[in-house]
């Protein structure tokens, strides 16, 4: 090896040292850990553990409890994604015109994206509760009623993701040149036709990123259950990541650590399957 | 017929007026170009036409409809866009096809406009992409197309559905310049083919004398001249037409009027040049501005002094830059003449019938 290649490749390892410190103590050394704590079963003191191996895996991954929360973080999932994905955009095809104004709009409409989960929480709480809400008749999402607690918190978390799809669906109309609009009115297509045929794929790769991204959030929902909810009434609303975060007492926490690794598998595999499935639909401009 | 006709047509951008009270006829089967300096309203008359901008006040018909109110997609005209406009996540064949399917098309031997088939569209999609040369490209998305080919796509879209008039906003300007050439005699021929009426917007004065039948020239939203590229070139109506048509422009010299027994005669400060016998009477001592093409300008011991300040050889021709009394003058001549020098002195002059004369306050013709 050259003087030169061998002072290229001392670089190279000292520039990427930095990242693979913080990968290494932030992902790496918790994901061993995981699954050794998986691996064990601790006494209800913490204060011994013995090798439980592959047994806890197969147990918990095919036991009710995380099929339970499984079942109800794919129904939140279900509720959120379509619906939110489908208000922002058409919020963002509404604002996206020059009218005196509209940077008004367009504020209030991505203001969720500046509120935390907590706030927005604590918003909606407010906005549903009997007494003092704003909003009547709240029976369709009342979060009192195991039948539509879910509704309600799913309600909750598409209106706080709302301003994220917002912006970034409005980031993608705006870079479609005016002229390409205009060749579709000369060309003579209506509006419906024009927001399917044209305005739709060319921003398909924006909506893919927000497809999955949303469907991470889904999966990794727990604010907002926490706050307004807390699991309840019934379990109704104990998605995985809850039952994960309800895993602490020592006895517990192997169960806990074979359902983490399950939802980081579970949440892998529905991205991939994302990918392939949609991104055969996505134009990705020239 | 599908002519088209602007009457008093303004269109205001809130205090900004676009297109200020246009009067002009586009006849049936007329090549017309618009020409003008960038912002000067050309663009904005094109897109009324469309119906992509809408009208502050006038009338605007084409054909017999007056198409104020009409929406574009009714007005029965195509426009080619300067960027193209191509629909990237589309093929070449999808992008020609794509006019033919949202609106009723006349077909031969049938009565009444109607949706085309499938197999209809297909067929008008591969004849214009034969006739544009691009049969081989329709399964292409435009990213995978050169510039030339892209503009070929826009065109074919805008032909394939038959249109009235066939608008362009400067369709050659991101082409080189050797293709810009070739497209322009295409442009022509198509034109010649297809018998509709062309409007084709350009700042490029070479564009616009080699293919219009006739060019309005606009500035700052108002017509300049209207006329046949001889026309315009040969009387330019007012200093601002006969500035900008014409390379090298045409040299413009203030002078005052000397009337000498009868004769006119321009005093330039350097010297004194036979002006034409015009209809209107000038006055001893009015201010104009003379006005002379730089191939009519000889200096062949002329009336006028001037000194040398540049020479420009271009091949078969040279452009002998001098100063007449602090104006900078262009000379063209063949290059076989003999070389002057930075610093000569030459005597410069033309025919009188080659002068021409405007008004030094109003800088229109005075003929």
């Amino acid at each position: 090896m050259t003087a030169k290649k061998m002072r290229e490749s001392l670089w190279a390892a000292a520039l990427l040292l930095p990242s693979l410190v913080i990968f290494t103590a932030f992902f790496f050394y918790p994901l061993y850990r995981l699954v050794d704590l998986g691996l064990h079963q601790q006494n209800r003191f913490g204060t011994s553990s013995r090798y439980v191996g592959l047994d806890q895996f197969r147990d918990v991954l095919t036991g009710s409890e995380f099929l339970d929360g499984l079942s109800i973080t794919f129904r939140f999932v279900l509720f959120t994604v379509p619906i939110g994905l489908v208000l922002g955009v058409l919020l963002a095809v509404a604002a996206n015109r020059q009218l005196r104004g509209i940077k008004i709009f367009h504020t209030v409409f991505a203001s969720t994206v500046a509120s935390s989960v907590a706030v927005t929480s604590v918003i909606f709480l407010m906005l549903i509760n009997p007494q003092v809400g704003y909003l009547g008749d709240v029976s369709f999402f009342s979060l009192a009623d195991p039948d539509t607690a879910l509704r309600g918190v799913a309600l909750s978390s598409i209106w706080a993701n709302l301003g994220l799809t917002f912006i970034i669906v409005l980031a993608a109309l705006q870079s479609i040149p005016d002229e390409i609009h205009e060749a579709a009115v000369l060309d003579g297509y209506g509006p419906a036709r024009k927001l399917f045929k044209i305005t739709l794929p060319l921003i398909s790769p924006s909506l893919l990123f927000l497809t999955v991204v949303l469907v991470i959030f889904g999966f990794q929902a727990f604010g907002q259950i926490d706050i307004l909810t807390g699991g309840g009434p019934a379990g109704s609303t104990e998605t995985l990541v809850y039952k994960i975060f309800n895993s602490q007492q020592p006895i517990a926490q192997g169960r806990g650590a074979v359902m983490a690794i399950g939802l980081f598998g579970v949440t892998f595999l529905v991205s991939l399957a994302q990918l392939a499935l949609l991104e055969r639909r996505v134009h990705y401009g020239n | 017929m599908s002519e088209i006709v602007f009457e008093g047509v303004t269109k205001r951008f809130g205090d900004v007026t676009a297109v200020d009270d246009l009067d002009l006829r586009i006849e049936h089967e007329e090549f017309m170009v618009l020409l003008g300096p960038s912002g000067c309203g050309k663009t904005t008359a094109l897109r009324m036409v469309a119906g992509l901008d809408s009208i502050t006040s006038g009338t605007l018909r084409i054909g017999d409809r007056v198409v104020n109110d009409v929406e574009a997609k009714h007005r029965n005209v195509s426009m080619v866009f300067q960027s193209y406009a191509l629909y990237p996540h589309l093929t070449v064949f999808k992008n020609i096809e794509s006019p033919l399917i949202p609106r009723d098309m006349s077909v031969e031997g049938e009565e009444h406009p109607r949706r085309l088939r499938k197999d209809e569209r297909a067929e008008r999609v591969r004849a214009v992409a034969e006739t544009l040369g691009l049969g081989e490209l329709l399964g292409r998305k435009p990213a995978a197309l050169s510039g030339g080919q892209r503009q070929r796509v826009a065109l074919a879209r805008a032909i394939v559905s038959r249109p009235a008039a066939f608008l362009m906003d400067e369709p050659l300007s991101n082409l080189d310049a050797k293709l810009r050439s070739q497209t322009r005699i295409e442009l022509s021929e198509l034109h010649t083919r297809l018998a509709t009426t062309f409007v084709f917007v350009t700042h490029d004065q070479v564009e616009a004398m080699t293919m219009a039948d006739r060019l309005a020239i606009i500035d700052q939203g108002r017509l300049q001249q209207v006329g046949t590229p001889r026309e315009v070139y040969d009387r330019p109506r007012n200093l601002f037409v006969a500035r900008f048509i014409g390379s090298p422009p045409m040299n413009t010299i203030p002078a005052t009027v000397r009337v000498d027994e009868g004769e006119p005669w321009a005093d330039t400060g350097a010297g004194r040049l036979r002006l034409p016998h015009l209809d209107a009477a000038l006055t001893d001592g009015a201010p104009v501005v003379i006005g002379v093409r730089p191939e009519d300008l000889h200096r062949d011991a002329g009336p006028v002094q001037t000194t040398v300040r540049a020479i420009e050889w271009l091949g078969p021709e040279r452009h002998v830059l001098c100063d007449v009394a602090g104006t900078m003058v262009t000379i063209r001549e063949p290059a076989e003449k003999r070389d002057p020098q930075p610093g000569e002195l030459l005597a410069v002059g033309c025919e009188p019938a080659n002068v021409h004369v405007f008004d030094a306050q109003s800088e229109e013709r005075i003929t």
